[in-house]
């Protein structure tokens, strides 16, 4: 008895051994990039580091800074204007056309292939058709609307404009790949469902909402975490489509944007850690409640 | 079975070990192999226009110095600085790279070494330089970079829209109000022929080529003369914005939002705009424009004076380089006279050596480059310091605001000359 359980934890000990060594390579990456990295950024927010990367101890100037700062109050509303607006669009038009797309339909392959097309382009790319499409005196939109005797709309360059014009692009882009998650969710759906639903004579539409949607709300509830995580640090759409110096700049600035603005543009980088750590936060809190909220409307099974 | 097992892990292992060892196996296949006797130089700039004349000189160099390898890199802008950044912390910058007013920066931390010694040592005369030049790469009576181009602000103008309606041609020695007049003149004739989209004047309101001019114009400027304190705050700062706000309300200019989407110099290019204030970096590019043959220049109008801000590129050497004699050769053959001779060919932009100043002039075909070399008379030193990356982004932080009028501007340059001054206060003597 003794000696088979010596025999027992020597195997397991040799098993946690061969564990650590498969896990490590994965540990320290995670470790030098993203543990290590973010301590360096909380201590980094506490000093006036430069882009040389000469620093001394502010303690909390620059968060008393940021308090006092108008840009950053601007970028943080921004960002949570983004949130509202680009959030359930996206949810919403991602169920609506996987639902669609789910459907028996000739040519459902080249519609999915159609709409799956902006999640396989570059941003960069996108960023800059966008802003030409957009351009208040020679892009295409004003132009078609110019013909319906609409006057030119300066979509990214009026601050009241700007910020909507700016998520229907992140829209775009991403419903794609969303839609696809939804779509898998889908068709995770067992069928004895639906037919069970038929044979008691339910609508199109009561199928949708007692069915569909209830089962969908775990992938539902991974598309919003997600999606809430992408549009808090929305960045390079920001960046690609409206240049320095423009009008609609401050009312289209995120807090990632002024991050990297005061990072790398005016190289103030202990400024640019404060302002990505307080952004961490907000970012932990709402996915925290959505945690606990969760509770309320997913039902899995 | 115990045996298979010992097998699989020691594949494991090695497969690990290979993942981690595999990164330093791929950079060492990129590195060339070193010989004992002979320096190799890193060098950095980011101007893809001067690609095929930067490598065509290095291999005259190469020829001329057997001892030197030259590697040569092309950084866009948008990354270079981060990156020389981000290499010059870690000590590893290139060992010669290119630089800008941003050189007080680097001088300050210890990036780049005083030229002074080795230009005593060749006898180089600094003479042949724009003053201008040398001034603005020199901190605290030492010279940290040699000048190899320069630039200056003119106003380039469309002779076949000012033909069409029947307006004179500006000519230098005008003055502001002429030029209002010009343009109200133009505006009136553009709308009587019921043309919408053509517009008498452009500009790209980053400070360059636009306000910081008319802040000097008007008398003003940038730094107190040490380069220590603010001069924002004043009376001729605010006349300059006003002036610039004038131009797009009157419709002389294009209102903000257009000029937000639109540069200006693309709106000169599609022919969309009579006159344009630019840079001297664009004159290749508009020389090789279709309407080329209409385009004219002439010296800004005058305000108080008519001067130019003037920055350029020059060489400097990383203080950390193993080889700082042969880095300066390779400055010193960059910035000399043939160095310079092919820099003036490729029409890129004013060669700093002013003896090239004849190959300048020829490699544009069309536009008069003889007029830059009017408006560098009257010329000031971009202003700079070490901290200029800080408070110069701040300046561009508050356009937006400025242009658009959301804050007024009196209280705008009041903000502006405040946090500039804490900025500015940063770097202690």
């Amino acid at each position: 008895m003794m000696t088979k359980k010596r025999i027992l934890t020597g195997k397991k000990l040799n098993e946690i051994k061969w564990a650590c060594i498969f896990l490590a390579p994965m540990f320290i990456g995670l470790f030098v990039f993203y543990i290590y990295s973010f301590g360096m950024n909380i201590f980094y927010s506490f000093t006036n580091l430069d882009s040389l990367g000469s620093f001394s101890w502010i303690g909390l100037d620059n968060y008393v800074r940021m308090f006092q700062d108008r840009y950053f109050y601007e970028a943080l509303f921004n960002t949570f204007k983004y949130v509202i607006i680009a959030v359930p669009s996206i949810v919403i038009l991602s169920t609506l056309i996987a639902v669609l797309l789910n459907q028996k339909i000739k040519f459902k392959g080249i519609y999915r292939t159609l709409i799956f097309i902006p999640a396989i382009t570059m941003p960069a790319a996108i960023g800059l058709l966008w802003r030409w499409l957009y351009n208040y005196q020679y892009g295409v939109i004003n132009i078609i609307l110019a013909k319906f005797g609409i006057q030119h709309v300066a979509w990214l360059s009026d601050g009241s404009l700007v910020i909507v014009s700016v998520s229907v692009v992140i829209v775009w882009s991403m419903v794609s790949y969303l839609m696809i998650i939804v779509l898998a969710g889908l068709q995770d759906i067992p069928k004895v469902y639906y037919e069970a639903a038929i044979i008691d004579g339910a609508g199109p539409f009561k199928t949708f909402f007692c069915i569909t949607l209830p089962l969908l709300t775990p992938t539902l509830f991974f598309v919003t975490v997600i999606t809430v995580i992408n549009i808090f640090q929305v960045f390079d759409f920001i960046l690609l489509m409206i240049p320095q110096g423009s009008a609609g700049l401050h009312s289209a600035m995120s807090l990632v944007y002024y991050f990297y603005n005061q990072s790398f543009v005016l190289f103030d980088k202990g400024y640019g850690a404060a302002i990505t750590i307080v952004l961490f936060f907000i970012i932990l809190i709402i996915t925290l409640i959505q945690l606990k909220l969760q509770k309320k409307w997913v039902h899995y099974n | 079975m115990a045996g298979a097992n010992k097998k699989t892990c020691i594949y494991s292992i090695m497969l690990i070990v290979f993942m981690f060892v595999l990164p330093f196996l791929i950079s060492g296949c990129g590195k060339t192999e070193h010989k004992s006797g002979i320096a190799y130089l890193k060098m950095s700039y980011w101007d893809e226009n001067q690609k095929t004349s930067i490598e065509s000189l290095i291999k005259v160099f190469e020829k001329n110095h057997p001892d030197i390898k030259v590697k040569p890199e092309l950084i866009p802008w948008n990354q270079y600085w981060i990156k020389l950044d981000a290499a010059a912390s870690a000590h590893e910058p290139p060992d010669v790279f290119w630089m800008n007013v941003y050189l007080p920066k680097y001088v300050r931390a210890g990036v780049i070494i005083p030229f002074n010694k080795f230009i005593k040592k060749d006898h180089l005369n600094l003479n042949n330089y724009f003053k201008t030049s040398i001034k603005l790469f020199s901190y605290r009576g030492k010279l940290y970079a040699m000048p190899v181009q320069t630039d200056c602000i003119t106003v380039y103008y469309n002779k076949a829209i000012f033909n069409k309606y029947h307006v004179k041609y500006p000519e230098n020695g005008w003055t502001w109000n002429d030029m209002i007049k010009t343009g109200l003149l133009l505006k009136k004739r553009i709308n009587q022929a019921g043309v919408k989209g053509v517009y008498p004047l452009a500009m790209e309101l980053d400070p360059q080529p636009s306000y910081f001019n008319l802040i000097y114009q008007e008398g003003g400027r940038i730094l107190s003369p040490n380069g220590r304190k603010s001069e924002y705050d004043t009376p001729q700062v605010i006349a300059a914005y006003k002036k610039i706000i004038y131009l797009m309300h009157s419709g002389i200019m294009p209102s903000f939002n257009i000029l937000s989407d639109t540069k200006g110099s693309e709106m000169f290019m599609s022919q969309k705009a009579a006159m344009l204030y630019m840079g001297t970096w664009m004159a290749k590019v508009f020389d090789n424009t279709s309407f080329a043959k209409n385009i004219g220049v002439v010296v800004m109008p005058k305000i108080k004076n008519n001067i130019t801000m003037q920055s350029g590129v020059g060489y400097s050497v990383s203080a950390y380089t193993k080889y700082p004699e042969a880095a300066w050769k390779l400055v010193k053959f960059l910035s000399g006279p043939e160095g310079s001779r092919v820099f003036a060919e490729s029409g890129s932009n004013i060669p700093a050596y002013k003896k090239a100043k004849k190959y300048y002039i020829k490699s544009l075909k069309h536009i008069n480059a003889n007029v830059f070399y009017d408006a560098l008379k009257h010329s000031v030193p971009f202003p700079t310091s070490p901290t200029i990356s800080t408070w110069f982004g701040l300046i561009r932080e508050y356009e937006p605001d400025i242009y658009s009028g959301k804050i007024p501007v009196a209280t705008s340059v009041k903000e502006i000359a405040v946090q500039m001054n804490i900025i500015l206060s940063r770097v202690k003597d």
